[in-house]
């Protein structure tokens, strides 16, 4: 018997009979066959009341609050608030009140509230202000996390939009008479969307825009994956982050993609991010099943081991391989598309 | 010698060996029970179409709505499958969502052969609309949202989200539209709404709008004044259209499995196979595995088809996030009957007693030995705890009742002993309410 299992079991000598119990089964698993048994046996026991615990109180807590409906907190409020300018450009003063949103958005802007939801809103701050006659309302959405909030930010910018350069991006829209402009800018963790009616508007919100970012105050910056993507050819601001069913397939769910021109058209570069490298495998695997099940699907050896080349009636063709933990798949791979993605794969690499 | 096709005891042991084996081999390959890209309807069956009230459309009964995210595969599959509705607003994703569908219609060439359906939002996200400027705002946010759809006219044009009564009657808007309409601009005039009772009956008597949008589940069984509003405007010839018809988007109202994002019905919950349901206990919180839906497929498709049973229903808008979702949700656009499943699905009382949706009945008032004002107290914990959290609507709600009735009249029981004709438990919300008020007044 080893020194460890000898002094486990003089300790368990001079100990009471329940104690001399727990410490054969709490002792080295492999004191004795019995023990080693009666050790897993408890320690399984042991995992199974803890599981059944936190489950039980998770379902208990979800009774009446979840994380989708948790309260905007005090701090959060209060963070927002923060970053309203002080003073107020153009001497605009509050109307009312300050309303906050979390899970029930959809009261204020209906159907739209889905795509907030998704990315994961965790609050968002109303207010409206009056500067003379111009009318301005202030909606700054808190989306916890800075890809996120580049997410809902890409999924309503339009590439042909008026950008300017506040925050990370903004871009800004006008009436042809200047009496209402809209004015949206992403910055760090924060979607803020400005309207303004009025004479003047345009110039008010873009001050506005400034005194919030500046409050902010977070250094501009973009997600870290994109930066790795081929940057020739890239059509400017097609960059999008699909949290959920990215080309209509959950598996492949996160993922960017960027657009691209190709010389003869545009293809789409998606990257579907994994947890790893076997899930990235793993999806790989799901979708050569998809477009064998709906279309076909064939090896393509000349882009490296397991990369395929298939297509459907709806999707059109479709390139895809796994390098690491991202899925890499090309969309409409016409002209340069190839070589881009390529670049792609060696850059995920 | 062996007699064709007679088995030797050999055969009859290596021959289901062998095909046991081949099936293994070759079923990963797709080979063998292969299944079929589309749900294959019977040879019999061809997809079921209404007609839309007195527009005349003829529209299968299951048509799409809003869009997936920049993914016109999903638009294309749609069409593909059957599918010729496709609703999409103006405030979808900052008019992206209309740039997705035209171009997709666009490039597919079908745009005489679909009806194209777009919303515009009147009451500028909270803001009361100026009677004075209402119709020529319309006016400019519907050409704009034309050449967004690449098209010069839609087929229907709905006033976005309106449950305001002067807002529904507004003339400015009314003349607005009908003007559109004459000019050939639009084809039919619509409004969507989540408190739809009120403002079905209210379109009913103008007899202006052509259809009408708004949420119809299965936690609206009982719903009777809803339902005589719905059977009114299907006889006047307006056009119904359903959505929410999952009863909401799980995950979005705090957890709690089939309870609509809409307006709160007004009846008790359903007697009907046991009452309101609209997913399963435990559907996955936020937008988990499974998608935005969150339900099993049999749950999914019982829902529809018990909002198509309803023939007064045109059809139903459905939201496609994946290409197994169109797939399966316009499965029931072929045959409405009940599979075993989701006949299970309807029948499930514990999923139906997990919902707990209070819809104001007032049975439960005399319940109560302190003259609590028990509706507006399960009113308040619905906005504190799922609705409005973190904003003033229930403290506002609490603040309504008359003093004497709230919660205070709770604080001289030690027990609750109200109780609820259908499936709410009363004592377990006051407690989570009294427990809300501390945290709040903290």
């Amino acid at each position: 018997m080893d020194s460890y299992r000898t002094k486990a079991v003089e300790s368990a000598a001079r100990l009471p009979r329940w104690k001399t119990r727990v410490a054969q089964l709490s002792a080295f698993p492999v004191l004795d066959r019995r023990g080693g048994r009666r050790w897993v046996a408890l320690t399984a026991l042991l995992a199974l009341f803890s599981f059944i615990s936190v489950a039980g109180a998770t379902a208990y807590a979800q009774e009446g609050t979840t994380a989708s409906a948790a309260p905007v907190s005090e701090a959060l409020r209060a963070q927002l608030l923060k970053l309203i300018p002080d003073p107020l450009p153009g001497e605009a003063h509050a109307q009312g009140a300050p309303t906050y949103y979390a899970a029930n958005l959809w009261e204020y802007i209906d159907g739209a509230a889905d795509q907030y939801q998704l990315y994961g809103l965790e609050g968002m701050l109303h207010q409206e202000f009056k500067s003379g006659k111009i009318d301005v309302t202030v909606d700054i959405f808190y989306m916890g996390k800075s890809e996120n909030a580049f997410g809902i930010y890409a999924t309503e910018r339009s590439a042909d939009a008026h950008f300017v350069a506040i925050g990370t991006e903004g871009y800004q829209s006008q009436s042809s008479d200047g009496s209402s402009a809209t004015l949206n800018f992403l910055l760090d963790r924060y979607y803020v969307k400005l309207m303004g009616f009025g004479t003047g508007s345009p110039s008010l919100l873009d001050a506005f825009a400034r005194g919030i970012a500046g409050r902010i105050g977070a250094s501009a910056g973009w997600p870290e994956l994109l930066a790795r993507l081929p940057t020739a050819q890239r059509l400017p601001h097609s960059e999008l982050y699909v949290l959920q069913n990215p080309l209509g397939h959950d598996y492949l769910s996160p993922a960017y993609s960027v657009k691209y021109s190709t010389g003869s058209g545009e293809a789409s570069l998606v990257v579907s991010v994994a947890a790893n490298e076997a899930e990235a495998q793993n999806r790989l695997g799901l979708l050569q099943k998809h477009l064998q099940k709906d279309g076909k699907c064939d090896d393509a050896p000349e882009f490296g081991e397991h990369a395929i080349r298939g297509s459907t009636s709806y999707e059109g063709e479709i390139l895809a391989r796994a390098t690491g933990r991202y899925l890499v798949l090309m969309i409409n791979p016409s002209g340069s598309a190839s070589e881009i993605f390529r670049e792609a794969l060696t850059k995920l690499k | 010698m062996q007699k064709k096709h007679s088995w030797t005891r050999r055969d009859f042991i290596a021959k289901p060996a062998a095909f046991l084996a081949a099936s293994q081999l070759l079923k990963p390959s797709g080979l063998l029970f292969a299944e079929p890209s589309t749900p294959a309807p019977a040879a019999t069956k061809k997809i079921i179409t209404r007609t839309l009230g007195r527009t005349g459309f003829s529209l299968p009964i299951v048509s799409m709505g809003e869009p997936a995210n920049d993914n016109p595969g999903i638009v294309r599959r749609a069409y593909e499958l059957g599918i010729r509705h496709f609703d999409t607003a103006a405030l979808y994703q900052g008019g992206k969502n209309e740039v997705l569908l035209g171009n997709a219609i666009k490039d597919m060439g079908v745009r005489k052969d679909v009806i194209m359906a777009s919303k515009i939002e009147v009451m500028q996200q909270g803001k009361t609309v100026d009677p004075a400027l209402a119709g020529p705002q319309l006016k400019t946010s519907f050409e704009a949202g034309l050449k967004r759809l690449q098209t010069d006219y839609l087929d229907i044009l709905y006033l976005h989200n309106v449950d305001d009564l002067s807002v529904v009657a507004m003339e400015g808007l009314l003349q607005a539209l009908t003007d559109l309409k004459k000019q050939g601009r639009i084809r039919a005039i619509g409004i969507s709404m989540h408190h739809a009772e009120p403002v079905l009956k209210e379109v009913v008597r103008l007899g202006v709008y052509d259809v009408v949008l708004f949420p119809f589940n299965y936690s609206m069984a009982t719903d009777q004044g809803l339902l005589a509003a719905i059977e009114s405007a299907h006889k006047s010839g307006v056009g119904i259209v359903a959505m929410k018809t999952t009863a909401g988007n799980f995950g979005q109202t705090g957890g709690l499995p089939g309870v609509s994002r809409g307006a709160p019905p007004s009846g008790p919950p359903s007697g009907q196979a046991g009452g309101p349901t609209g997913g399963q206990a435990g559907s996955p919180q936020g937008f988990g595995p499974g998608g935005r839906l969150g339900v099993s497929g049999a749950t999914r498709t019982a829902l529809l088809k018990w909002v198509l049973r309803h023939d007064m229903v045109a059809t139903l808008l459905s939201e496609f996030g994946t290409y197994d979702h169109i797939e399966q949700n316009f499965s029931v656009a072929y045959d409405l009957a009940y599979t075993d499943d989701e006949k299970k699905v309807l029948a499930d009382k514990k999923l139906i007693a997990s919902i707990e949706f209070c819809h104001q009945c007032s049975q439960c008032k005399g319940s109560c030995p302190n003259g609590a004002d028990i509706p507006t107290l399960m009113r308040t914990h619905m906005y504190a705890l799922q609705y409005y959290p973190g904003t003033g609507h229930p403290h506002e709600t609490l603040a309504s009742i008359p003093a004497g009735r709230g919660l205070e009249a709770c604080s001289n029981c030690d027990s609750c002993s109200a109780s609820c004709a259908w499936t709410v438990n009363i004592p377990r919300k006051i407690n989570q309410l009294q427990a809300w008020q501390k945290i709040v007044q903290a």
